[in-house]
Formats: structure tokens, sequence, C-alpha cells
């Protein structure tokens, strides 16, 4: 008797603990995934990327055929100018990255160890600039790392989001990004899972509401009638301000969490940089 | 004698009228009020549309299946107050909601929710 | 005989002089120092420290930064109505929204 008693409540002490645990990132992951399946069975997962063209047969055909001549390329040109062009000392950003810099934006972001921080694409692409003597770009500026981040990501066009969370500063990272999208934010008191949790695939107005699986991959976008040229975190920025809260500073620690969060919820999908986007 | 006098008063007074005039004029004057149907639409103030139908308004142009339309909405809600209090904090109601506090956050004035449940109550 | 006339005179002049007195206060707007008034200047102080509070635990509202940015243009002015209109709405702003870090996270549950 008393030993059942002492199993019961080990197993009680066992269960308290998982529910005053954060969920984890794959549990997280793996219930945004299986509620969108179980609202949308005809939607593929790998669809997912194509957030609310998903839900529009037409939107969808009017964005394979922009993307069959994307009237931006010649700003893909630009970026890939960047990318090829040496620094002083001769090196190049493919030299920085394994495989030339093909099939590398998969893995980011990932949480750096030894610098105990959230190290994103942009700014891996700016190491390698300070590392070779140059001064590194500012993130929020599109003249210069949007348009080297619009092509260097291309490299890894179809490369399977593989975004890791190991160890208790990865954890709290990511912790403090998933916090983040759930917060209600701004005068009209939106939090991102407001519309992409809890309205995927409703229609705001005349938009639809994209899900978050899927949501992380495909940055930059090219956006609107004027293309222009929006990295991930400029759109968490222009998103917050469309709820009225000021702003995260581009390149600064809350949007990186963010993005570690976001992407992670988006492994398993195939990235596609430089896309159109309404 | 009194002539110069009486000019001399008229000219103060008119100045002292000029004076009070000036000082009135500096504040902002008031334009046409817009109407609760104006506010509901607006997507600065309201923006009902964005998530609203309202099947009743044939000027109500929304693609939007997000929350319940507004139609019947004397028999959904015949208590005002309530009406009232959903959109002043639709949170009170349900925790989770995507509808925005507009008395509580100051989105809208009162008297600007007042109008709009004028306005909702007809649809 | 004459104090009557005095009389009327001195009503007439000062009238005179709080009008031009008047037209000289609105005046002062161009000069390099407007007058502010103390509780004018005590609810722009306010509301400034809210907004910066709000700025350090960020959670700053767009509402609230441009009532302050309105309420400091009023203040050039020396215009304290609308100082005193525009500092309350950023100070109120500024509040509500560091009130709503403490809102519960969305979509917790299924």
């Amino acid at each position: 008797m008393k030993r059942a008693t002492w199993i019961l409540s080990c197993l009680g002490m066992l269960a308290f603990s998982a529910d005053a645990m954060s969920v984890s990132p794959e549990q997280e992951r793996l219930k945004r995934v299986q509620a969108v399946q179980k609202k949308y069975p005809d939607i593929k997962f790998e669809d997912y990327v194509y957030g609310a063209l998903a839900f529009s047969a037409d939107a969808k055909e009017q964005y394979d055929n922009m993307m069959a001549f994307p009237p931006f390329e010649s700003e893909i040109d630009k970026g890939r100018a960047l990318w090829e062009t040496p620094f002083r000392n001769g090196r190049h950003y493919a030299d920085c990255f394994p495989g030339g810099g093909k099939n590398v934006a998969g893995n980011y972001p990932y949480y750096d160890e030894t610098m105990k921080k959230v190290v994103t694409f942009e700014m891996a692409l700016n190491q390698c600039r300070t590392k070779n003597g140059e001064a590194a770009y500012k993130s929020s500026d599109m003249n210069s790392m949007g348009l080297l981040t619009a092509y260097a990501r291309t490299l890894s066009d179809g490369m399977l989001m593989n975004v890791k969370v190991k160890g208790d500063g990865a954890l709290a990272a990511f912790e403090s990004g998933r916090r983040f999208f759930y917060q209600r934010r701004g005068q009209l008191n939106f939090s991102c899972a407001s519309c992409h949790v809890g309205h995927v695939g409703e229609i705001l107005r005349t938009e639809y509401l994209s899900m978050l699986p899927g949501q992380a991959t495909h940055w930059p976008a090219f956006r609107g009638g004027d293309y222009a040229l929006f990295t991930l975190q400029r759109r968490y920025s222009a998103c917050n301000q469309l709820v009225r809260a000021v702003p995260m500073e581009i390149g600064g620690e809350e949007y990186n969490n963010l993005e570690y969060f976001h992407s992670y919820l988006s492994n398993g999908l195939p990235l596609k940089a430089s896309v159109f986007r309404k | 004698m009194e002539k110069p006098v009486a000019i001399v008063t008229a000219a103060s007074l008119s100045l002292l009228l000029a004076a009070t005039f000036m000082s009135a004029a500096r504040a902002a004057a008031p334009g046409p009020e817009p109407s609760g149907q104006e506010l509901a639409f607006d997507n600065r103030k309201g923006n009902c549309l964005a998530c609203h139908a309202m099947p009743g308004d044939p000027k109500a142009v929304t693609s939007t299946n997000i929350a319940p339309p507004l139609v019947g909405m004397a028999a959904r809600f015949p208590d005002r107050s309530k009406l009232y209090g959903q959109i002043w904090d639709a949170t009170r109601t349900n925790p989770d909601t995507a509808m925005p506090p507009f008395g509580k956050n100051g989105i809208l004035t009162d008297a600007e929710i007042n109008k709009v449940v004028d306005y909702v109550y007809g649809l | 005989m004459n104090s009557r006339r005095i009389a009327i005179g001195l009503l007439v002049w000062g009238g005179l002089v709080m009008g031009t007195a008047g037209q000289g206060a609105l005046a002062a707007e161009g000069d390099s120092r407007p007058a502010l008034s103390a509780e004018a200047a005590e609810a722009l102080a306010r509301a400034e420290s809210s907004v910066a509070q709000a700025t350090a635990r960020k959670a700053l509202w767009t509402t609230a930064t441009s009532a302050l940015a309105q309420a400091q243009e009023a203040a050039r002015k020396a215009d304290n109505a609308a100082v005193m209109e525009y500092a309350a709405v950023a100070s109120e702003q500024a509040s509500r929204g560091m009130a709503q870090l403490d809102s519960p996270l969305t979509n917790q549950q299924h």
C-alpha cells in the first residue's frame, strides 16, 4: 500500500512538472501543424509555404505567372553582384559558408553557445564582412543587407528548414520568441497568434490569413505594386506598426528570438527566397 | 466734450472684442461629425468591416468571415449595455478574442461607440 | 466736475491697455521663450516620463508616441490647452501599453 502511494505520488509530481514546464519546441510545432491539417485537410503540408495563396487557386495562379518572370529580377541581380564581389582582402562571402553558401540558410537562426545569443543568417553575412575587414551592413537597410540576402538566400532554395533548439540557452531564446508571438501588443491588442493561429485561412477584409507553419520560409519578399523589398524582420516591424505597437529594432534581440521561434515552426518545409507577395 | 470720450470708448471696446475673437478663432473649428456607419467602415476607427459582414447594409463591402455577421442585433443583444460592453472591451466575455477593445484602449470615444451601437442595431 | 470725465477717461484707457495687452500676448508666440503654464509643463513632463518608461519596457504604442509629439509641438507654441489635452492622451496610452504586458498569452489552449 505504501509503495503504491509512493509510485502514484511520483507520477503525480511528474505530471505536475510537465504542466509547469513550457511545451517543448517540437510539441509546439506539431500542435500548430496538426491544427492546420485538421482545419484544412485538403491543403498539403508542403504548400503551407504559400501562406494566404494556399487558400485561393486564383491567387496562386497569379503568383505562379508572376514568378515565371519576376519583375524584381534586376534587384536580385544587384544582390548577386554584392555576393560575388570580393572583399578588399580578396576573399569572398562563399568562403565563409560550407558548400560555398549553398543550402545553408535552413540552418539559421541557430543559438550560439559562445556568444550566448541567437544568430540569424543576416548576422552571419555581417560576421563574414567584419571577419574580412569590411564594415557590417545595417540589418534594416534594404539597399545593402536586403539586396545581399535577397540573392544569398536563393542559394538555399529547396532546402528544408532545419532549425535546432538544444540546451538551456537555446530553449530560453526559443521561449522568449514564442512569448513574443503570443503576447498581445499595440493599441489594437492583437498578438501574432490572434490571426495566424486563431483565424488561419479566414479573410481579414479581403485578405486570407496565413498559417504560422510556413511563414518563415519565403523571405525576403518583394511586396505589392512597387515590389518593395522586405526581409522577415522588416515584415515584423510593419506588422507591429499595423497593430499600433512601436516596433522593435531590426537585428535586435527581440526580433532575433522571434525569428528563432518562427523559423523552428517552419521546420521540414522548403525554403524559397525572393518571391512576390501582396 | 463727450464726443471724444465716446469715440475712445468705442475704439477700446472694439479692440477688446477683437482680442477675444482672435483667441477664440485659434480653437479648431469643428467639422461635420462622422455617422455611426462612417465610424464602422473607417479603417482608422471602428474598421468593423475587417471582421464583420453586414448583410443588411448594401454599402458594407467586405469579404470577411472571421466574426459573426452583424444582423438581427436587437434580438441578439436586447440589453444595449451588453452590446456597448462588447465593443468597449470584448476580452471580458472572451479572453482570447481577436476583437480590439475599442473603448478601453481609447480607439473610439464613448460618444463614437454609442453611434456605432445605434448603427449596428439598425442593421 | 472733471472727476466724472477723469473716471470715464481712466475706464476707457484701461480698456485700451487691456486690448493691446491681449494683442501683445498673442504676439508673444514669436518670442524666444514662450510662456507655458506650470500645469501644462508638468503634464508634458509626466507624459514624457510615461512614454520613456513604456519604451524601456518595450511596451510603447504608436498612439502614445504621436500624442507626445503633438504635445511637444503644442508646447513650442505655448498652447497650454493643447499641451494638456495631448499630454493626457500620451500618458494614458503609455500606461495602457505597460498594463498590456500583464495580459495573458493568447491561443494557449488546443
